[in-house]
């Protein structure tokens, strides 16, 4: 049932602007990216699922390492 | 340093063959190296009675993206890391000459994958493993993402499997034990919105379902009756077989100027040990330099509480029991700077590196169960 809201919200979300390609300069730019240390945070958020008890919204979701 | 040494060679002499297959740019290298020391005292699960979580890893990391055509691009994540752990000595020195001590603290891993990417959609699958003395582990991932309204809503889909199996410390035997499997799958679902030309909305849900083997691998607990009779009253900590974890997450990216933008994030996570935690990050983005620096300075704010089995100390064996730091109650807080150049066209070994660029990055986080960790990055990156 959750995962039925999220796409409502999702969706409502989805049709509420629209910045069409010519507006673009400033989206496209390092600035604005979501992640732009993409690579850096790999480690980071590994380093935090294993010191936290919580896991997810990043790739890190607690496999792949033996971590103590 | 010999591997980081072997690293960069290897890189410079793939880069030099591909380049003279193909004239024209179609990959990306990035040599990352990571090194991590955490200390506190605060470690109630170490096997000696200092508690001591004193840590230091050393890890390296590779990554390569190479586009076959147009549509596809292959990609290589390679990690090593080498380590040491106060708790690992400890155990060390305690197991005997018939016992299996620690063995070679080092991880090898890496994750291989292909994008396919279309016009308002794409996907890909990657495969990953992962070694070390006590631990190894086969991953398989996916990735569909789909563009709408113009590429103004992105939502993407992403299921990951990790068929893991580690050794866990045997306490009464004092020796390394068999390896035992656990089965690691997670869902992520996520989209991101074009609020304006200077606004980006992110929405994310997480599911991980968890089974098997889930106690770490040297973890104990104190028990007050001592039924191992060891001079500790140290028994393996006992978790259950299952853990079902749920996150959900957002993310606002906004540019005030070309130059100058910031980011909010928060998220909130739940799952069935009764872990629930509120995360929240703030950042500045700094650009300088038509967009070749940047520069972005991030608080972090963890707050989380305890595992419904967690306490310090026992007075009896409990079905599960665990007196793991990281699943107590406590509070943390994070502060960083990461900061990136593209010094432009460079010539290195006779060989054209374009765009070369390096990136820096500090991060102390402190925890209120007496744990603290400082972190530094660096690396460097072409487009060959």
């Amino acid at each position: 049932m959750k995962l039925f809201y999220l796409i409502i919200l999702l969706l409502l979300v989805a049709s509420c602007a629209n910045v069409k390609q010519i507006d673009r300069g400033r989206i496209s730019s390092s600035l604005m990216q979501i992640n732009p240390f993409g690579e850096e945070s790999i480690f980071l958020e590994e380093v935090n699922s294993y010191r936290e008890g919580a896991a997810g919204g990043s790739a890190a979701v607690g496999g792949g390492c033996g971590c103590n | 340093m010999v591997v980081i040494r072997s690293i960069i060679s290897l890189l410079v002499v793939a880069c030099a063959f591909v380049q003279n297959l193909y004239a024209e740019t179609k990959g990306k290298a990035k040599l990352l190296v990571n090194a991590y020391h955490q200390d506190g005292d605060g470690g109630d699960q170490i096997y000696s009675h200092d508690k001591s979580q004193k840590v230091t890893v050393f890890e390296p990391m590779l990554f390569i993206d190479y586009k076959i055509d147009e549509k596809t691009t292959v990609d290589a994540h390679i990690t090593f890391d080498a380590w040491t752990a106060a708790s690992d000595k400890e155990l060390d020195g305690n197991t005997g000459a018939s016992g299996e001590g620690i063995g070679g603290q080092s991880r090898t891993g890496g994750r291989f994958g292909i994008k396919r990417d279309h016009k308002e959609w794409a996907w890909g699958s990657s495969f990953g493993v992962s070694k070390e003395y006590d631990y190894r582990s086969l991953s398989f991932g996916g990735n569909l993402e789909g563009r709408f309204f113009d590429e103004n809503f992105v939502l993407g889909i992403s299921p990951q499997l990790f068929l893991d199996q580690s050794k866990g410390f045997d306490l009464r035997a004092e020796k390394t034990g068999e390896f035992k499997g656990r089965v690691i799958g997670a869902l992520d679902i996520s989209g991101s919105q074009l609020l304006s030309p200077s606004d980006i909305l992110q929405f994310g849900y997480t599911f991980i379902h968890m089974n098997g083997s889930l106690n770490n691998i040297s973890n104990s607990v104190i028990v007050d009756t001592n039924p191992y009779g060891n001079s500790y009253s140290r028994v393996e900590e006992r978790m259950p077989h299952q853990r079902v974890r749920h996150a959900f997450s957002t993310k606002w990216v906004h540019g005030f100027s070309d130059e100058f933008g910031m980011h909010l994030s928060y998220r909130y996570y739940f799952d069935d040990w009764d872990v629930k935690s509120h995360t929240a990050e703030v950042g500045l983005r700094l650009s300088y330099n038509d967009d070749d620096t940047l520069i972005m300075p991030t608080y972090r704010y963890y707050d989380q509480e305890q595992a419904s089995f967690y306490d310090k100390r026992f007075a009896t064996v409990q079905p599960n029991m665990t007196a793991d730091s990281d699943l107590g109650t406590f509070t943390g807080h994070r502060y960083g700077i990461n900061i990136s150049h593209v010094y432009g066209d460079k010539q290195i070994f006779g060989i054209d590196l374009l765009d070369f660029g390096m990136s820096y990055g500090v991060y102390h986080y402190t925890r209120s169960n007496d744990l603290d960790y400082y972190l530094g990055q660096f690396s460097f990156f072409f487009d060959f």
